[in-house]
C-alpha cells in the first residue's frame, strides 16, 4: 500500500513534469535567439522577451503544484525505516570584495 | 552532512551564459564511480559535463528531476534553492555512490555539471519500496556572492 502510494505520488510528479519540458524549450530557444542575436530590432526583441515572461509565469504555476507534490512526497517517507537519506551541505562560491 | 563538490567548469558556464538557473531544468545523476576514478575528472577543468560521469542504470528508479524553490538574491548574494527529492524505487537500483546536479535544459551546452555530493560508504543499492531523500538543508543548492 505504501509502495503504490508513493508510486502514484512520483507518477503525478513525472506528468507534471512533462507538462514543463515543452514551456521550458521554448523559453530556452527564446533566451538562447535573444543572447546571440545581437542584430535583432528593440521591437522584436521586446516581443520576444514578452512571450518568455509569458512562459515563465507558466512555468511558475506548474511548479507551485510541483513543490506542493515534492512536500506531500518528503513528510510521507519521512521516519521510514527504508527510508534512505543524504544531507546536502549547501555550496558558497565567493568572490573577493 | 555530505559536503558540496563544486564543478570548476560550473562558474565559467555561468559566467559565459549556459545556465538560466530560474527557467532550466536541472537533474540529479547517480554514480558508482569516484569522480577521481572517472577517465577524466569531471571535477577538473574542461571536464565539467555529464557525458564524463558514469551513471547507473536508471532502471527502477523514480524520476530525477529537481523543483525549484527560488531563484533570487538578496543585498547582493544570490541563492538557489530547491526543493528536497525523494527518489523512490520501484524494483532493485542499481549501487551508487555520488549524486550529482546537472543542468538539463540549457541549449548552449550539454548537459553541464554544478556540484556532486558522496554519499559516503557503504553505497547505496535501493530495493523495491525502499527512497532516497536528498535534503537540500543548506538551506540552498549553493550562494553566490
Amino acid at each position: 500500500m505504501r509502495t503504490e502510494k508513493i508510486a502514484a505520488m512520483q507518477a503525478a510528479r513525472a506528468d507534471l513534469q512533462k507538462d514543463l519540458a515543452p514551456l521550458r524549450k521554448r523559453a530556452e530557444e527564446i533566451r538562447v535567439a535573444l543572447l546571440r542575436g545581437k542584430d535583432i530590432e528593440a521591437a522584436e526583441r521586446k516581443k520576444a522577451q514578452d512571450e518568455r515572461a509569458s512562459i515563465k509565469s507558466k512555468i511558475g504555476e506548474v511548479m507551485d503544484r510541483l513543490r506542493n507534490l515534492d512536500r506531500l512526497i518528503v513528510g510521507f517517507v519521512r521516519g521510514e525505516p527504508n527510508a534512505y537519506k543524504i544531507v546536502a551541505e549547501m555550496g558558497i562560491f565567493k568572490g573577493d570584495k | 552532512m555530505a559536503s558540496f563538490v563544486k564543478i570548476a567548469d560550473f562558474v565559467e558556464h555561468l559566467a559565459e551564459g549556459a545556465h538560466d538557473l530560474d527557467t532550466h531544468q536541472l537533474t540529479v545523476a547517480l554514480s558508482n564511480t569516484a569522480p577521481g576514478a572517472e577517465s577524466s575528472d569531471p571535477t577538473g577543468d574542461g571536464n565539467g559535463l555529464l557525458a564524463n560521469v558514469t551513471e547507473i542504470s536508471y532502471t527502477n528508479l523514480s524520476s530525477r528531476d529537481l523543483t525549484l524553490t527560488s531563484s533570487s538574491q538578496s543585498s547582493g548574494t544570490y541563492s538557489l534553492v530547491l526543493q528536497d527529492l525523494v527518489l523512490s524505487a520501484s524494483g532493485a537500483v542499481a549501487t551508487f555512490e555520488f549524486i550529482y546536479i546537472y543542468n538539463d535544459g540549457t541549449a548552449v551546452l550539454t548537459d553541464p555539471l554544478i556540484g556532486n555530493y558522496d554519499y559516503g560508504s557503504p553505497a547505496l543499492t535501493l530495493a523495491n519500496g525502499e527512497s532516497l531523500t536528498i535534503d537540500f538543508t543548506g538551506p540552498a543548492l549553493f550562494t553566490l556572492a
